[in-house]
């Protein structure tokens, strides 16, 4: 359950280090989610839509990531676009091509298929290590490191740091499209707002974690068992479900107010 | 000219983006095009609608605006509004007949800013204080409220006569009377254009609107120059949710005449989108909000003759977002990214 929130979390790691927060990181999830299954259910194979959803959403993300660079945009705002834009463009594409803005699901047109848990869960484990290893002990890792705080170094050693920018985005969306297709795969569904937020607790979780990448795994094990715990007590109606639906926020903001700030405030505006 | 020039080309965009979908989704392209562009002079109810969505926007939009300069982004609109009109709907319904209108009206519009103001000052004092970034705190507080906010409508606070998400209506004694009836067009406009211009006069000719905006533009020359930043970024935020606040009391009082859910319309954001278009100079707020309130209704009412329904103001807010973001607040980003 806490493996979409893992690679959301890993992908929004990637992006800050870059020295951007990656606020997209919702939109993508959802926007892949979509994608994902439109094109399974088109071509019957799962595979296919993952990696569709994977090519395109990357592609997006590194072209918004390129104009963000190109014209100086603010990238917050234009991560801020991207979450417009991907509600609006699934809520259209949805209408257009299943004449509903609602729940799509897989086993309508015959598709059974779901990931096994423990397949999701080793895969996540192993990138995560992939991840940190490349962080800190590759030339490339090291580089993107470097690229958020300390671009000059870059600069002056002959590389662009904004090119490692936009490799950030791409990396990340890419971590966007495995979340986001886990959490379609599971449910065996597109539901609107797919995310429901995760890609917002993926950056608390991210801040949680100190910004490392192992450390990452405790954190969203964290903000899983609190899912978890509130998905419970929805069962239970002792809690309304609209206050569940503003705690993956309110968990986010509690993070933020009680995790020591003054590293990362250098770094994030 | 060439200050005219972005916010039109951003806009040109967007009806294009939209026109370019509507004509995608739709059996009859001419007829929800005519309808897009020139559906809303058709009427007085259209139009008295739109222009009253714009007067809506345009104290959010000074609420954004006020909180850009000081050098904040405020994404918490959202919230910024929803709450005080809540809290405007549930006391205005509340209050015995016998009472006095005016001092009533006044009090509850105060409640409302300081609503407003109390759920925008949170991220600003955090900022400061914890240095948390107040574009996080405030959309994740914002976010987080709203599932509430909704749940108090819709529940324990919800008029128990009718059918409606919405709380009780409020007296016909403080509604705000319409101008261009049946439209929701009322006598709001006076005020808020008097208080667009009220801001403009500020920020430009006194040394309080100076110090904002050098705090936002320049907060290392501001401290030196002994303006004290930390302060004008409170207030800078508190402001700005205040007057978020003030939309969500004129929603209310004169468009609405109760709170119900998704109130907002997404206003929150639309006022940040017309903030932003509207740029450096603080009086073209109004003819921004106007546009972004055609395009936004036109969209809506087009979308009733097409096949499909999708949400256009979404894609209106992406487009407008990416476009504006390329020529907006440099000085923000180039700031923050020299920082060590």
């Amino acid at each position: 359950m806490s493996v979409p929130l893992l690679f959301a979390t890993l992908g929004a790691l990637i992006s800050e280090r870059a020295g951007v927060l990656a606020v997209f990181m919702d939109g993508a999830i959802t926007l892949s989610g979509f994608i994902a299954i439109a094109v399974t259910m088109a071509t019957g194979n799962p595979l296919s839509g993952f990696i569709t959803s994977a090519i395109l959403t990357t592609s997006l993300l590194m072209l918004l990531a390129w104009f963000t660079e190109q014209t100086r945009a603010n990238p917050f705002l234009v991560g801020l676009s991207v979450n417009f834009l991907a509600s609006g463009t699934t809520s259209w594409l949805s209408s257009h091509l299943f004449g509903t803005r609602g729940v799509i699901a897989l086993a309508d047109s015959g598709i059974h298929w779901r990931i096994p848990g423990i397949l999701s869960v080793t895969a996540a484990l192993f990138v995560t290590i992939i991840v940190w290893w490349t962080l800190t002990h590759t030339l490339f890792g090291l580089r993107l490191s470097a690229s958020g705080p300390a671009p000059q170094i870059l600069t002056v050693r002959g590389s662009n740091p904004a090119r490692y920018r936009i490799a950030s985005w791409g990396i990340a969306g890419f971590f966007a499209v495995c979340a986001g297709t886990i959490l379609a795969f599971n449910l065996g569904a597109y539901v609107p707002n797919l995310s429901a937020g995760r890609g917002w607790t993926a950056l608390a979780a991210l801040y949680l974690a100190y910004r490392k990448p192992l450390p990452c795994i405790a954190a969203v094990l964290v903000f899983s068992g609190a899912e978890y715990i509130t998905t419970i007590l929805q069962g239970t109606t002792l809690v309304p479900a609209s206050i569940i639906l503003g705690l993956p926020y309110a968990l986010a903001l509690l993070v933020f107010l009680f995790i020591p700030q003054t590293e990362s405030a250098k770094k994030t505006p | 000219m060439k200050r005219i020039a972005p916010p039109l080309v951003s806009f040109g965009l967007c009806i294009l983006v939209i026109t370019l979908f509507l004509a995608v989704s739709t059996p009859s392209p001419l007829d929800t095009l005519g309808r897009f562009f020139s559906g809303t002079f058709s009427s007085w109810w259209y139009l008295g609608n739109m222009l009253n969505t714009a007067v809506l926007l345009i104290p959010a939009a000074i609420g954004s605006a006020v909180a850009l300069r000081s050098g904040s982004l405020n994404l918490g609109g959202e919230a910024q509004l929803y709450a005080p009109a809540l809290v405007t709907a549930l006391l205005l319904s509340r209050i015995p007949d016998t009472v006095p209108v005016v001092p009533v009206f006044l009090a509850v519009l105060l409640a409302a800013l300081a609503t407003g103001a109390v759920l925008a000052a949170i991220p600003g004092i955090l900022r400061v204080r914890f240095h948390a970034s107040e574009l996080l705190t405030s959309f994740l507080l914002s976010a987080a409220l709203i599932p509430l906010l909704d749940y108090l409508v819709a529940g324990p606070l919800r008029d128990p006569g009718k059918n409606l998400l919405a709380t009780r209506a409020i007296p016909e004694t403080v509604r705000i009377p319409p101008i261009a009836g049946p439209s929701s067009f009322n006598l709001s406009v006076l005020p808020i254009l008097l208080l667009a211009g009220f801001w403009a006069l500020i920020i430009l000719r006194t040394r309080s609107g100076y110090r904002m905006s050098m705090t936002g533009t320049a907060p290392e020359f501001a401290v030196f120059t002994g303006i004290r930043t930390g302060r004008i970024t409170v207030l800078g935020m508190t402001l700005s949710g205040a007057l978020h606040g003030l939309t969500g009391f004129l929603a209310v009082t004169g468009t609405w005449y109760t709170c119900h859910q998704g109130i907002t319309i997404g206003m929150g954001w639309s006022a940040l989108a017309v903030a932003l278009i509207a740029g450096k100079h603080p009086l073209a707020i109004v003819p921004a909000a106007i546009i972004y309130a055609w395009i936004q209704i036109s969209g809506d009412n087009a979308l009733l003759s097409t096949r499909v329904d999708f949400d256009s103001t979404a894609i209106l807010q992406a487009v407008l977002f990416l476009v504006i973001s390329a020529r907006t607040i440099p000085t923000i980003v180039q700031f923050r990214r020299k920082r060590p």
